[in-house]
């Protein structure tokens, strides 16, 4: 031990949380000097990665350009395409007369809800028009099929806020190439078989079976749902939260277009089920589809076929791959001189793309935070599980919102209303927010994972209830949401005229990239 | 429309070129490509911009003629309002494209659909027996010379937008006698950026050449209050 500075971080596991945090820590502390703090992450010749959720959220733009990718070299690599918003079909209500409902969790609104709120203008409006399409232009251009950039702009700017559909895969390959050259990260090959801990509990070092003992001062746990380091090694406990989210499996199946001409989705869809949901991510070469669902409620055959028969007839020929899936945390996320990050820190079903927003936010803190002396250990620990836990509870409450308000009468709804399996935080909010607007007081710590404007346009995404009448005088500005609305519509019209679609854009991107200014 | 045929001395030896002091093929242009080695002279009398390419994204570099779309402020009925004539507009109605055939070599095209062209009126293409007469070979000359010029335009530009050295440029144009319009769209040379430039970056420039061209640029933005106040006269 070397007075107990931290010079020696070892990363187990590749994949999107391993190759991302190593990108981004390596380059935060400057790894490619040999004076600086070393970063080596050890991945596992012969254990594939699982690739969770191929969308991410807006900051990804944040995080690539922070990382002096080019937008066009990410795009190409990884077949993304650009996301705008997650569609909701069926969820409030299944379809009717064959007359799906659908609603829209859209990035970007016309105002930010915080500035200037047109929620309660709009619950107490005719409600002739959706909630979506009245704060914000993004409905319309997501059911054009629209991207939400021209060729003209430059990479990572936008008319419109957007993130990415990517390929999982292809993606954690990226960060290796773009780690290992640029930003001085050591690959090392091996299967990890034990571990070795110091006389205060803390990771000393690793074994492999290739390449004997690897030493190190600090670790950081990416081996997924195994949780070797965290949770073999330091015993930290798993907490399943099964009581509040059901789903325990997820079918999968890669979808081929077409066509090179058949549209790209600028949207997450997401369908309800009886016994779940199905994901569909439209990535630049194909779509990845998949039925997260409950086995209490379905057996895995009748769910591959609700899979098969939501794909249609091109299903016929394609295989699918079943993952079980166990939604819950880990008790604390950091311990001594170990972090996890990624899927042995917690898992939630990928409803709304928060595994990887929940990874760069990790890799974030631990690169601000980072503890170059072991005496600082302690607090930096209880810093960042403090963040998590918040972080991730809020994840599940939002998570558990989507089910909590639909008024499917399956089985699988059903329960999922039943009062003891909503967390009492959850209870708590919508109980305020049946006689008023949610409010930016609402969410009040810096590191909310969902802002005010997620929440509201799920709540009247859903139908939720609201009771304004009786206090309708508060709600007067009505000159200022008028000229909100004008401009809306103005913006409406000009996106429609100048907006290529995603397909466009992306074989364009592939053609010609995009300018740096 | 345009219509560029390959020339052709069996089928065009008829033809004859009337020389066009208003060059008003470009009556709606209000920007023309030029090279960078024009830009010296095009400083003089041109605001030269950087503007991006409708269809690519990429960045072309242009003189203006107008502030807005389809306005050219230098063609007049029977005159140009400059002396010196950007290469692009002087060539035409000729160009060079690569041969259908060999797509290595070079030939010299013509619009046909010109109001210049007739078997009747200017300057012959070919002599009687058929030779190239000493107008077509200066054209030939001419289109070779600017089509050398392409690929160091094209490193100029690229070596700007590497360098950092473009800004995205918005004009708020206040006519003495109209309404007050934007331009947006444009990109100039950044003279902080470049005033920035650590020793190795500004000897690389000066390297390549691109120290004149830099300041042509820079100096070409005082030509913007012509433009401006042409659209007042």
């Amino acid at each position: 031990m070397n007075n107990g500075i931290i010079n020696q971080v070892v990363i187990v596991g590749g994949g999107t949380a391993g190759w991302l945090t190593a990108a981004k820590l390596a380059k935060h502390l400057g790894s490619n000097k040999s004076e600086s703090v070393q970063v080596t992450l050890v991945e596992s010749p012969d254990i594939s990665t699982i690739g969770v959720g191929e969308g991410t959220w807006p900051t990804m733009r944040k995080t690539l350009a922070d990382l002096d990718i080019e937008e066009h070299d990410f795009i190409n690599y990884c077949n993304a395409s650009f996301k705008q918003a997650t569609k909701f079909v069926n969820w409030k209500t299944p379809a009717i007369n064959g007359q799906d409902s659908v609603y829209y969790h859209l990035f970007n609104s016309i105002v930010n809800a915080d500035e200037f709120n047109l929620s309660p203008y709009w619950s107490m409006s005719d409600k002739q028009i959706d909630y979506a399409d009245f704060v914000s232009p993004q409905a319309l251009v997501c059911d054009n099929g629209f991207a939400p950039k021209t060729i003209l702009n430059r990479g990572y700017d936008g008319l419109l806020n957007y993130a990415y559909h990517l390929d999982a895969g292809k993606f954690a390959d990226f960060l290796k190439k773009i780690s290992c050259e640029r930003f001085g990260v050591k690959h090392i090959s091996a299967n990890v078989v034990s571990t070795n801990l110091n006389i205060l509990g803390e990771i000393s070092s690793i074994e492999t079976k290739e390449l004997g003992q690897i030493k190190g001062d600090f670790f950081i746990d990416c081996t997924g749902t195994r949780c070797l380091l965290l949770g073999k090694a330091l015993g930290i406990e798993f907490t399943p939260i099964n009581d509040i989210l059901f789903t325990d499996n997820a079918i999968a199946m890669q979808v081929p277009y077409l066509d090179e001409n058949e549209a790209i989705s600028s949207s997450t869809i997401s369908t309800a089920h009886a016994a779940g949901w199905t994901w569909d991510i439209g990535l630049s070469n194909r779509r990845g589809t998949g039925y997260v669902y409950c086995s209490d409620f379905v057996s895995h055959d009748q769910a591959e076929q609700t899979l098969r028969d939501y794909i249609g007839p091109r299903a016929e020929q394609l295989s699918t791959r079943r993952i079980k899936i166990a939604s819950g945390y880990r008790k604390k996320f950091w311990e001594k001189n170990c972090v996890a990050i990624g899927m042995s820190a917690a898992f939630v079903e990928p409803l709304e793309a928060s595994a990887i927003f929940l990874i760069e936010a990790s890799a974030n803190m631990l690169c601000e935070l980072f503890p170059r002396n072991k005496k600082q250990l302690p607090a930096v620990e209880k810093t960042f599980n403090d963040s998590f836990n918040y972080r991730w509870k809020r994840t599940i409450d939002f998570i558990k919102l989507h089910y909590f308000l639909s008024q499917r009468k399956d089985a699988f709804w059903l329960e999922n209303k039943s009062i003891n399996s909503v967390p009492d935080s959850l209870i708590e909010q919508l109980e305020h927010w049946k006689h008023r607007p949610v409010s930016r007081y609402d969410f009040q710590n810096t590191f909310e994972p969902f802002i005010q404007d997620s929440y509201q346009y799920v709540l009247h995404g859903m139908g939720y209830a609201q009771e304004l009448e009786s206090n309708a005088s508060t709600f007067n500005q009505h000159s200022m949401v008028d000229s909100i609305l004008m401009k809306n519509e103005k913006f409406k019209q000009h996106l429609q005229k100048n907006l290529p679609t995603n397909r466009e854009l992306l074989t364009k991107v592939k053609a010609f990239g995009f300018q740096k200014i | 429309m345009a219509n560029f045929q390959p020339l052709n001395k069996n089928k065009h030896q008829a033809l004859k070129v009337k020389l066009d002091p208003s060059y008003s093929h470009s009556a709606q242009s209000h920007i023309v490509p030029i090279s960078v080695f024009e830009l010296p002279q095009i400083q003089a009398e041109y605001p030269i911009v950087f503007i991006k390419d409708a269809e690519t994204g990429r960045f072309h570099l242009v003189a203006l003629l107008g502030l807005r779309p389809q306005e050219n402020l230098f063609h007049k009925k029977d005159d140009w309002n400059a002396l010196y004539i950007p290469q692009h507009l002087s060539n035409y109605p000729f160009l060079l494209s690569a041969s259908p055939q060999q797509p290595d070599n070079f030939v010299v095209g013509i619009d046909l659909d010109s109001d210049t062209v007739s078997e009747t009126n200017g300057e012959a293409l070919f002599s009687d027996n058929g030779e190239q007469t000493k107008y077509l070979a200066q054209v030939t000359e001419n289109l070779v010379r600017a089509n050398s010029q392409l690929d160091a335009t094209q490193n100029f530009i690229q070596t700007m937008v590497e360098k950092g050295l473009l800004a995205s440029q918005s004009l708020t144009i206040k006519p003495a006698n109209n309404e007050e319009f934007n331009v947006t769209g444009l990109y100039s040379i950044d003279e902080a950026a470049f005033n920035e430039l650590n020793d190795s970056d500004y000897q690389a420039l000066k390297g390549k050449g691109f120290i004149t061209a830099i300041y042509s640029c820079l100096f070409s933005t005082q030509r913007i209050a012509k433009l401006v106040h042409l659209t007042e006269s």
